[in-house]
């Protein structure tokens, strides 16, 4: 009786200990859940409401790339010996 | 023939000057960053005298409070990998501004979204951190710098916390000159860009937030996709403050949203 108990012991101290360690190799988070506004996730519905903002995006971040062009050995040269 | 020298000595001698007056940007500092739009250059006419002036007028500035942003995870984004490998003859260099790592010139550690690659070309360290969640800074900030063959600028960030002790930063840190403006072109030291990134990452397929952003520091050139990494690196304590042996306070204080939000992959 005694051995099975020792055994049963041993055996949640190595589980807990297994969990614990797993948990100290994971990283701090940058933005903690409680910290983060999120967009409401419920439903293909709202996937799909967000679809033409979600094209505005894409052209702004396509005229943004595209003002940028053009710049490419000073931009290097400039990043080489300055923080950017 | 006197005549021909002397013209070819003038010439030779405005062509120096007036390349020196287009590389050379205005001084700055990091403590006068609320008026780094009104810096003049006076080599420069009207509107080009203010170089900087992106940094008061823009719209889309870096860096932003993380906690103030909407966080989209409902749009499919681009796969992430930072492809960087070792680096075998990377430079420290001190840019006057902070502590910084610059690649070789053959290096091909890139950072890939989706199919299209961008070279990595330098990387380098704030303190304290530039984003900040709720107002609070963390105590330091990596910026991996990354431009393409068509001059599109991508930084990844990540943020860094006191923790265990970072042998790569101390590596960068102990090779990095003291003396302003000084490069230390390193003699056998290899870097692996990559032992920086998060442990717990996989670099070939990593989660983050983006935006829209720009440069943080002069002249705040927008047109800068942000890349911003969920989990934050460790160095220890006395790394810390080895680095603001170096500098302290190089961080531009969090700018205004003007209705951008962040985009995540989780």
């Amino acid at each position: 009786m005694l051995i099975k108990l020792f055994l049963a012991v041993s055996l949640s101290v190595s589980v807990a200990s297994c969990f614990a360690e797993s948990d100290g190799n994971k990283s701090k988070l940058l933005i903690d859940p409680s910290q983060q506004k999120r967009l409401s996730t419920d439903g293909s519905q709202q996937k799909q409401s967000l679809q033409p903002n979600a094209s505005t995006e894409n052209t702004d971040s396509q005229s943004s790339q595209n003002s940028n062009q053009g710049n490419k050995p000073s931009m290097i040269e400039y990043c080489r010996n300055h923080p950017c | 023939m006197n005549t021909k020298i002397l013209r070819n000595l003038a010439f030779t001698i405005f062509t120096c000057y007036a390349t020196a007056a287009v590389s050379e940007t205005p001084h700055w500092s990091h403590d006068e960053q609320s008026t780094w739009w009104a810096i003049q250059d006076a080599t420069q006419n009207v509107p080009l005298n203010y170089p900087f002036g992106a940094c008061g007028i823009g719209k889309h500035q870096s860096p932003i409070d993380l906690a103030s942003a909407t966080i989209n995870d409902t749009k499919p984004l681009n796969k992430l990998a930072a492809l960087y490998d070792t680096d075998t003859t990377p430079t420290f260099f001190n840019s006057g501004h902070g502590v910084q790592v610059n690649t070789s010139e053959n290096y091909a550690g890139a950072l890939m979204i989706g199919e299209e690659s961008f070279p990595l070309i330098q990387f380098h360290f704030h303190e304290p951190s530039e984003h900040v969640v709720e107002g609070k800074n963390f105590p330091a900030e990596l910026h991996y710098v990354h431009i393409n063959e068509d001059g599109r600028i991508i930084v990844l960030a990540v943020a860094v916390d006191i923790g265990e002790e970072n042998p790569i930063f101390g590596t960068i840190l102990d090779n990095t000159p003291h003396e302003e403006r000084s490069k230390n072109v390193s003699a056998g030291i290899q870097i692996n860009p990559a032992q920086l990134l998060p442990a717990d990452l996989n670099p070939a397929n990593l989660d983050y937030y983006t935006l829209a952003g720009s440069l943080t520091t002069p002249p705040c050139s927008e047109g800068v996709q942000w890349y911003l990494l969920p989990k934050v690196i460790t160095v220890s304590a006395a790394q810390l403050e080895q680095l603001k042996g170096f500098y302290t306070s190089n961080a531009r204080v969090a700018q205004d949203l003007n209705g951008r939000s962040l985009l995540s992959t989780h």
